[in-house]
């Protein structure tokens, strides 16, 4: 991936596919947000392990408003910059409970059959 | 056609450069030094070009926009090479039409339905086993029932929800000053009903229609008669016509499409049973148990499946068979036709197609000729295949320079074959304007020679393009499949240094597909030539006895309003008044038409010694005095008919008969056949009282391929009231029609002559069959040729351009120019001998299945296939002089610096 100065390289994750999306929409609930907020958001709440890829990051952007979950417009930003700002709208907000849900499941799921920590009655 | 979403690229660049210039301005909150902010934000985000490209691509509906692009692209690439564009859609029409074509009459003529309601709830009641006749013996099919049948089992059953009978002869129809010869079916009243056939105008028969014999004097025409005849004039409705000179009221038209239920005579009008006497020369039949002329559909009731209608007739069936031969007039027949009286079955087929004579007899050329365009399909696959190959070959280097600067290999090979679609598109285009050609070129030897008109449409409707489209689609796969495969294979380093072996596969593969084009032409030289032979031989052989010069034509009198006494008197006026025609030479009259295929057949049953019956029903015809001697057939043994065969009034006494040389050979080979004794039919009780007077010399009638026994009786002592003239005239036949015509008019003018023609038209009709099959193979052996030799031009042309350095180096190591050209010619001749080797055997199985089509002529005739092979070396030839001629001429130099 991009190469990336400041945080330890080798412990950062690059995002696999369907990833971003639920992280997107996780995002937008606390308000709307541009694309580069939205990236930087990501990776400080998940303590700059997860990269965002910028380059993916828009056009991940692009389907999910498609699929009308987000919504977007043009706006200024804190520092006076026109920017494209996008919120989630009540499908997205559904999406996102279903898709926290599959996540939560997948990571215990994972965590049971990988033997680690919180993995109950494993073998 | 490509739908955007609202959002414009721009709109996406400008938040891409939002995004920079967001992530530079936090940079530099970070403390990063501005002027190098802006270049992080860039690093940070990647690729910002292919960023847009990805929006860009999920903005639309790419594969479209590509199909679109493609489109255009295999179009300029089509323009750039016309001939070979137009080879290859010339085959894909060729291939598409004929097929089509083809398909189209063997679908309407072997599959589809009737254009009824329901038409699989549709069966037909067929008789098998023995049908016990009157006195002259049982005449016709299993599918032909007595009448009372038919009425006694509507009466009594509940499997069906209903029935119809129906039987078809040909009228005299005046209307006005006009009248001719049309084809009508005789109908019971519940015939419109049971199809469930609405009018397009006026009113259709029903039971109230069909009661009290000749008492409905009404006339249903079909729609494209009316058309034809009244010009679609509603206003018919309500007039009178003349039937048989008969007055008649039309009371309404059948719906357009409506033919009736036999394709192959399809009526111009309908008239109730109850009127058949009108139609059949006064005799109606409708009562009669021991004959039967009636073809009878029902109805299942709802839920009644075959099978089980069936099973529940099998007991009133067996009921009827033992009533009936209670009845009244049941003639005396021996132990063992009784036995298989009894045994008979009522069977139930389905009815859905109606019920056609003509069926049986063209359902096996009509599949040899779906078989050969079927061929003629693949063979234009191969070529069109060959062609498109020969193109992507030529444009490999293009290709791989786009592949090398990104092109997917989807997108290629999509090209390439969304190119093969659009060829395909284009032949189907001409295909579909061609089909009805081909539908009208089969139908006019299917129409003639047939009393009544074929009902077979040759118009383009939805089932043929249906299957034009189909069949396109096919070709394209068949077609385009290689030389994608090919373009796919395309390694961009390999095609841009030019080197042999980016080429040399797909060359094998060219040399396979002319190989496969050879066999195929193979196939249809030799079907041509086994056909054409067969039509040769059967025309050589002719009916036995000389056509040219003889002409014949008949008059139906009772059809024109003579009472039945009056018509042998008219017959022979009429004869006597040809025979002073100076033209004409001698008369006879038969009372049934020669050479049509169908007849009057019977057994007899012959006294020597003891009686004996004929193993089969032979074909019998009433002949007058003079009727050999017009066709020049001389007598074996005995005397002709004179006057001495006659028989005051008009009825039947049968006194003398004169039989073939067949016959004497198969029954009385060891007697003395003059004055032996024979009866019609083959009851115990018979006492054969006719008297053989003489014996002539065999000729062919129904059959035209063999001479089978044969037993012709006076035409005066029959009851016969029609007759067919054969008229031998002295100059060419054309000339002596008009006065023949003149001479009839003058006797009576009232009389309609039909049918007047010369009688190696009428050997025409019969072999309308064969004719067609040698036409048609003719035509599509020449075509595939054709192709076989474009296919073949095309290999070694590029063969030659291949070997272009070889050829260098050979010329200028000292080699002959014609050794150099020989080399290409003799490649020719070894794909040629390849497909010979894998044709053979092929050719060899499939004339076993032809072989009941052929006459004259072994499936493995040698004169065939020495000229089929002639052909091919005579293709070879001139697809590689042109070629051999480049390689012979070149400049040695010229060569070797080449590529």
């Amino acid at each position: 991936m991009s190469t990336q100065s400041t945080p330890p390289e080798s412990d950062r994750i690059a995002l696999l596919q369907g990833t971003l999306d639920v992280l997107i929409l996780r995002t937008l609930v606390f308000g709307h947000q541009h694309g580069q907020g939205i990236a930087r958001a990501i990776q400080q709440s998940s303590d700059d392990v997860l990269l965002v890829d910028h380059g993916s990051l828009y056009p991940a952007l692009q389907r999910l408003e498609k699929k009308g979950w987000i919504a977007a417009e043009w706006g200024v930003s804190t520092n006076n910059r026109r920017a494209r700002f996008y919120e989630l709208t009540a499908l997205g907000r559904e999406q996102l409970v279903h898709e926290t849900d599959q996540w939560r499941r997948l990571a215990a799921a994972m965590a049971r059959v990988l033997g680690l920590e919180g993995a109950e009655g494993a073998p | 056609m490509i739908r955007r979403t609202d959002r414009p690229d721009d709109d996406f660049a400008d938040e891409i450069e939002a995004h920079l210039r967001l992530e530079a301005d936090q940079l530099i909150e970070e403390g990063v030094a501005p002027d190098e902010a802006m270049m992080a934000a860039r690093r940070e985000f990647g690729n910002v070009t292919r960023s847009r490209e990805r929006f860009y691509e999920s903005n639309r509906r790419m594969w479209l926009e590509n199909l679109w692009r493609d489109a255009g692209y295999a179009l300029r690439q089509m323009r750039r090479s016309p001939i070979s564009t137009a080879t290859i859609v010339a085959s894909l029409a060729l291939g598409i039409g004929l097929n089509t074509g083809i398909f189209s009459l063997a679908d309407q003529a072997l599959v589809r339905a009737l254009p009824v309601r329901a038409p699989e709830e549709l069966v037909q009641l067929h008789w098998d086993g023995r049908f016990v006749g009157a006195g002259m013996g049982s005449v016709g099919f299993g599918s032909l029932l007595p009448f009372p049948l038919f009425e006694d089992l509507r009466a009594d059953n509940d499997v069906f929800a209903d029935m119809l009978a129906r039987t078809t002869a040909e009228v005299h129809l005046r209307s006005g000053e006009l009248s001719e010869a049309v084809p009508v079916e005789i109908v019971s009243g519940t015939y419109f009903s049971a199809l469930g056939i609405q009018p397009a105008q006026g009113r259709l028969f029903g039971e109230a229609d069909d009661q009290n014999p000749d008492a409905h004097p009404l006339v249903v025409l079909s729609f494209d008669y009316w058309r034809q005849r009244f010009g679609g004039d509603p206003g018919v409705v309500g007039t009178q016509v003349r039937m048989n000179d008969h007055p008649m009221t039309i009371i309404g038209v059948a719906p357009e499409g409506f033919r009736g239920t036999d394709w192959s005579m399809a009526p111009s009008l309908w008239i109730p049973m109850a009127m058949k006497a009108r139609a059949t020369n006064g005799w109606s039949g409708v009562d009669e148990r021991r004959a039967r002329f009636s073809h009878v559909f029902a109805r299942l009731a709802p839920g009644v499946s075959r099978e089980h209608a069936a099973g529940q007739l099998r007991s009133w069936f067996k009921n009827y068979l033992r009533s009936d031969t209670e009845r009244e007039g049941w003639p005396a027949v021996t132990e063992g036709q009784m036995a298989e009286y009894m045994a008979s079955e009522l069977d139930l087929r389905p009815g859905s197609q109606g019920q056609s004579r003509l069926q049986r007899e063209i359902q096996q050329p009509m599949l040899i000729l779906l078989a050969a365009t079927g061929l003629i399909f693949l063979l234009a696959c191969l070529n069109v295949a060959n062609l498109s190959f020969a193109r992507v070959v030529a444009g490999r280097r293009a290709t791989a320079l786009r592949s090398a600067l990104g092109a997917s290999r989807w997108r290629i090979v999509g090209e390439q074959l969304i190119e093969s679609g659009l060829l395909a598109l284009m032949g189907c285009v001409f295909g579909a304007v061609l089909a009805p050609l081909v539908s009208r070129v089969v139908l006019s030897f299917l129409g003639e020679g047939r009393a009544g008109h074929v009902a077979l449409d040759t118009a383009l409707d939805g089932r043929m393009l249906l299957f034009a489209v189909a069949i396109t689609g096919l070709t394209t796969v068949l077609s385009g499949a290689a030389p994608a495969l090919y373009v796919a294979s395309i390694r961009p380093v390999n095609a841009l240094k030019q080197q042999a072996s980016a080429i040399a596969a797909g060359f094998t593969l060219r040399k396979t597909l002319v190989v496969g084009q050879f066999v195929l032409a193979l196939i249809l030289l030799i079907g041509a030539g086994l056909f054409s032979r067969t039509l040769g031989s059967l025309r050589d052989q002719g009916p036995g006895y000389a056509t040219t010069n003889l002409m014949m034509f008949s008059v139906r009198p009772m059809s024109d309003g003579f009472e039945r006494e009056g018509t042998q008197p008219l017959l022979r006026e009429l004869q006597a008044a040809v025979e002073r025609v100076p033209e004409v030479e001698q008369v006879g009259i038969a009372a049934f038409e020669m050479l049509t295929g169908g007849g009057w057949n019977n057994p007899m049953t012959i006294e020597v010694d003891e009686p004996i019956v004929t193993d089969h029903s032979h074909p019998m015809n009433a002949v007058s005095a003079g009727f050999f001697e017009s066709l020049g057939t001389p007598m074996v043994a005995g005397r002709s008919f004179d006057e001495r065969d006659h028989f005051e009034e008009l009825g039947w006494d049968l006194r003398s008969v004169i039989v073939n040389q067949a016959f004497v050979e198969r029954y009385l080979s060891n007697v003395d056949p003059i004055g032996a004794r024979l009866a019609i039919g083959n009851g115990p009780d018979l006492v054969p009282e006719i008297q053989i007077i003489g014996v002539v010399q065999s000729f062919r009638d129904t059959q035209i391929r063999e001479t089978r026994p044969q037993a012709f009786f006076s035409l005066w002592e029959t009851g016969f009231t029609q007759g067919t003239f054969y008229v031998r005239t002295r100059t060419s036949s054309t000339a002596a029609a008009r006065s023949i015509r003149t001479a009839i008019a003058r006797v009576d003018p009232s009389v309609t002559v039909l049918s007047l023609r010369t009688l190696d038209d009428q050997l025409d009709r019969m072999l309308s069959n064969e004719r067609m099959l040698a036409t048609l193979a003719g035509a599509f052996a020449v075509l595939a040729t054709l192709l076989a030799m474009i296919g073949l031009y095309a290999v070694l042309s590029f063969s030659a351009e291949r070997r272009t350095k070889e050829m260098g180096i050979r010329l200028a190591l000292g080699a002959q120019r014609w050794a150099a050209g020989g080399l290409i010619v003799r490649e020719a001749v070894t794909l040629a001998a390849v497909g010979l080797v894998i044709a053979l055997p092929a050719v060899y199985a499939l004339g076993r299945l032809v072989e009941s089509q052929l006459f004259g002529v072994e499936p493995l005739d040698l004169p065939t296939f020495a000229s089929a092979v002639g052909a091919l070396v005579v293709v070879c030839l001139v697809a590689s002089v042109f070629p051999a001629r480049k390689v012979g001429t070149m400049d040695p130099l010229v060569a070797l610096r080449s590529e």
